[in-house]
């Protein structure tokens, strides 16, 4: 026990202070870094003198010896990151679907003047201006070209959509090489972490930026995180693991040919497929597999009903040659849908007649308009489409897929819209949390500015005490 | 709870981008009158909408046929009305030549007239609209009605006139599943010579000619009966081309009616409320900007402000 232990004290005060200042410094620094969490400094006192011991001095009670810093901590719930995580895996997978809706919606393009709605009335009303004048070169043109039309349009739906389809496919590509660079990332911040941590020191800003990365990677894939005690993170994905302590299992795109050359996701190591069940990777399979074929079928179904019908009628008819069994349209679905080659360039050949020629005439009747009426009348006539077929016209079919998809997409909208205001919840809780006040750091900043302060004055008395014990005795 | 600035300002920045977003949105609609883009905004009424769409489209077309099956029965109408005054002529001069005191030599004249009667009736039953002939059944393109021009000297050989129609019909569709015929074949109404029947329009009058060339009274007074009743045939095709314009004309209006209705329809469909709209942007805009003051006055006041 001697004189100096004041001034020890008053030492590590002012260093603790710094520690202090310093700590809230970086946090004032960092008040903006996403992901950052608020460091604290953890201060204890050092152990006092003397110890309890059977042959300690004989004094009276026991001395404290001042203040260390025993850790700096990041101020963190993980029971939010846990939610947050959940939700960011929904909230990807919404956002997808629902991106990829809009983008449907946008090729499909209704309500508008150039909408296959639209297409579809003129040319059945292309059919009744030709029941008015079979006899007309012209009216039979203008057929002709309406007919053109629809079948351009159903290509063309059908070939955005493809590329819809292959766009989704380059997306599947650039999300799987992101996770492998996140599984990375991980992996190097586990070794960093471990590495620290062995020197008893927290990684905080390592930590803030790997949970930042689990973060993102929840919104790609579903993922479950386990902290072990060594606190390295395990990521699994559908049981296998992604990231393994300092390791990662990286994953590839395979292109599968019987799924149109459109990718596979597999591991590397052992080419087993990827089992995912959410977020955003696993929305992009859905609509690239699932949601964009099924809208594509329907337009095929309309398509082919369309051909099929038509033909129907179309058959029955004579052409102004004379000639009957004619087919309008070919094709089957909405990539093939076209002008039959009978009718193609030749007017003439639309069969609007319904009374075969009369001998010995060899042409119909140029005013017989029988067939093409009745073509006109098919906008109204009701048909089973579909498996299972809904009964109604070929018109309520495709209106009732524009509503379908109005629907889905307003679904997925308000998913996105009410996940999105959970997320920004729960965000707002883990900020109350983990987040910088300025106000806070810049009472801290005076608290530790004035604990410096004081304990600058404790040396400073230290020293006119020794100065009068020094230099002011025995002279 | 604990707040931070950063919360304060991200909560700010929620609320003035949303406020913003609809500002966007109701901006959009404004100016382009319309309450939905997409079918997402609303999937029913786009629905209904491209229903209403699709029906005004079909009752356009509605429309255009039943003014095209207008135009041919008023074409008709006119051709018949004039055939009638015809046969009323040739009536008069019937009976003119049925008087036993006429000379011969003055019923050969009044047979001239006749023959000019012939000349106008055949031409009547060449009728044409929009460069079609009205009168020939679905052989639009054919001359329905030849006439073979008396060959002189006795013995007289009768002229004929030849249909060479059909009898066949064309209909238009007028309304959703209602089709009506537009067309009386010649044969009907005129008929050729090849009919048998004696009150054919052509027939009649080629008889008279003949009986008033030869200068037989007592057939001449024979024929006012035939002219009779080749008028009745004449006047029957009138009243039912009346009846089908009538009915024309009534599903037209219904058409016009229901075209108004359909419009109205659509509009509360799909039209925006410019006086609702323009409230919502004006609330929009006082939420806005009380967002901004609210925010620009927590953003700028902390405690590094009252620290020295």
């Amino acid at each position: 026990m001697d004189g100096f232990l004041g001034i020890n004290i008053a030492r590590k005060a002012l260093e603790t202070s710094q520690y202090g200042l310093d700590t809230t410094a970086h946090n004032i620094a960092n008040a903006n870094t996403p992901g950052y969490s608020k460091q604290r400094v953890i201060l204890g006192t050092t152990e006092p003198f003397p110890a309890p011991a059977y042959n300690r001095p004989m004094l009276q009670g026991m001395l404290g010896t001042g203040v260390q810093v025993k850790s700096i901590e990041r101020v963190r719930d993980s029971y939010f990151d846990g939610q947050i995580r959940k939700e960011n895996q929904s909230q990807g997978y919404w956002e997808t679907k629902d991106n990829t809706l809009k983008q449907i919606e946008t090729i499909v393009n209704e309500p508008s003047d150039s909408s296959l709605q639209n297409l579809m009335s003129e040319f059945w009303n292309s059919w009744q201006t030709l029941s008015k004048n079979t006899e007309s070169r012209s009216a039979r043109s203008s057929m002709l070209e309406n007919g053109r039309m629809l079948a351009t349009a159903f290509n063309q739906l059908n070939s955005k959509l493809s590329s819809l389809r292959d766009n989704l496919n380059d997306q599947v590509s650039t999300t799987v090489s992101e996770v492998n660079d996140i599984a990375k990332r991980l992996a190097e911040l586990n070794h960093n972490i471990l590495e620290t941590k062995s020197f008893g020191v927290q990684p905080n800003d390592a930590m803030d930026e790997r949970d930042m990365l689990i973060d993102q990677l929840s919104k790609i894939m579903d993922i479950q995180v386990t902290d072990l005690s060594n606190s390295v993170t395990v990521v699994t994905v559908g049981g296998s693991q992604l990231v393994t302590g300092y390791g990662y299992n990286e994953l590839e795109v395979v292109p599968n040919g019987a799924n149109n050359g459109y990718y596979d996701i597999k591991w590397k190591v052992n080419n087993a497929a990827l089992n995912v069940n959410g977020g955003d990777l696993k929305s992009l399979l859905d609509s690239r597999d699932t949601l964009v074929p099924g809208y594509r079928a329907e337009l095929d179904t309309l398509a082919n009903e369309l051909v099929t019908q038509v033909n129907a009628v179309h058959n029955t008819g004579y052409g102004l040659d004379g000639v009957t069994g004619y087919d309008f349209f070919t094709g089957t679905s909405a990539i093939t849908i076209a002008l039959s080659t009978d009718v193609d360039n030749n007017p003439g050949h639309i069969a609007a007649a319904g009374t075969a020629p009369v001998a010995p005439a060899t042409t119909p009747a140029p005013g017989d308009n029988a067939v093409a009426l009745k073509l006109a009348q098919m906008k109204d006539t009701k048909f089973a489409i579909g498996v299972p077929p809904t009964t109604g016209t070929l018109d309520d079919y495709y209106r009732s897929f524009v509503a379908n998809l109005g629907i889905n997409s307003q679904e997925s909208g308000r998913m996105v819209e009410n996940g999105q205001s959970y997320v920004d919840l729960i965000e707002q809780h883990r900020q109350s949390v983990s987040g910088v006040s300025l106000d806070e750091e810049a009472t801290n900043m005076v608290k530790f500015q004035r604990a410096y302060e004081a304990a600058a004055r404790i040396i400073s008395v230290f020293d006119q005490m020794l100065d009068t014990l020094i230099n002011q005795m025995g002279r | 709870m604990r707040i931070t600035p950063n919360m304060l300002m991200n909560r700010m920045l929620g609320d003035v981008s949303s406020t913003y977003n609809r500002l966007s949105k109701y901006q959009t609609q404004l100016s382009s009158g319309k309450r939905y883009e997409r079918p997402s905004d609303n999937p029913i009424s786009v629905k209904q909408g491209l229903n209403v769409r699709s029906t005004m489209a079909s009752i356009d077309q509605y429309v255009s046929n039943i003014d095209s099956a207008l135009s041919w029965n008023k074409t008709a109408e006119t051709a018949y009305t004039s055939a009638t005054d015809l046969l009323q002529r040739a009536k008069e001069l019937a009976v003119k030549g049925a008087n036993g005191n006429y000379p011969a030599s003055d019923m050969i004249i009044i047979g001239k007239e006749v023959d000019q009667i012939l000349a106008d009736m055949v031409s009547l039953g060449n009728a044409q609209y929009d460069g079609r002939y009205i009168f020939a059944g679905t052989q639009t393109t054919t001359k329905p009605f030849t006439y073979v021009p008396e060959v002189a000297g006795p013995p007289i050989v009768p002229a004929s006139v030849t249909y060479n129609g059909n009898s066949g019909t064309m209909s238009y569709e007028i309304e959703k599943g209602v089709t009506i015929p537009v067309n009386i074949p010649g044969n009907i109404a005129f008929k050729g010579s090849a009919d048998p029947a004696n009150d054919s329009a052509y027939k009649v009058l080629i008889d008279l000619r003949d009986h008033l060339n030869l200068g037989d009274h007592a057939a001449v007074s024979n024929d006012t009966s035939q002219i009779d009743l080749a008028m009745n045939n004449m006047s029957d095709a009138v009243t039912s081309i009346g009846a089908s314009v009538n009915r024309l004309e009534l599903v037209r209006d219904r058409q016009d009616q229901e075209q108004l209705n359909l419009k109205s329809m659509l509009s509360d469909l799909e039209d925006v409320d410019f006086a609702d709209i323009v409230t919502r942007i004006k609330n929009e805009e006082t939420a806005y900007q009380a967002a901004l003051t609210a925010g620009s006055m927590s953003i700028q006041t902390s405690l590094m402000d009252f620290l020295k």
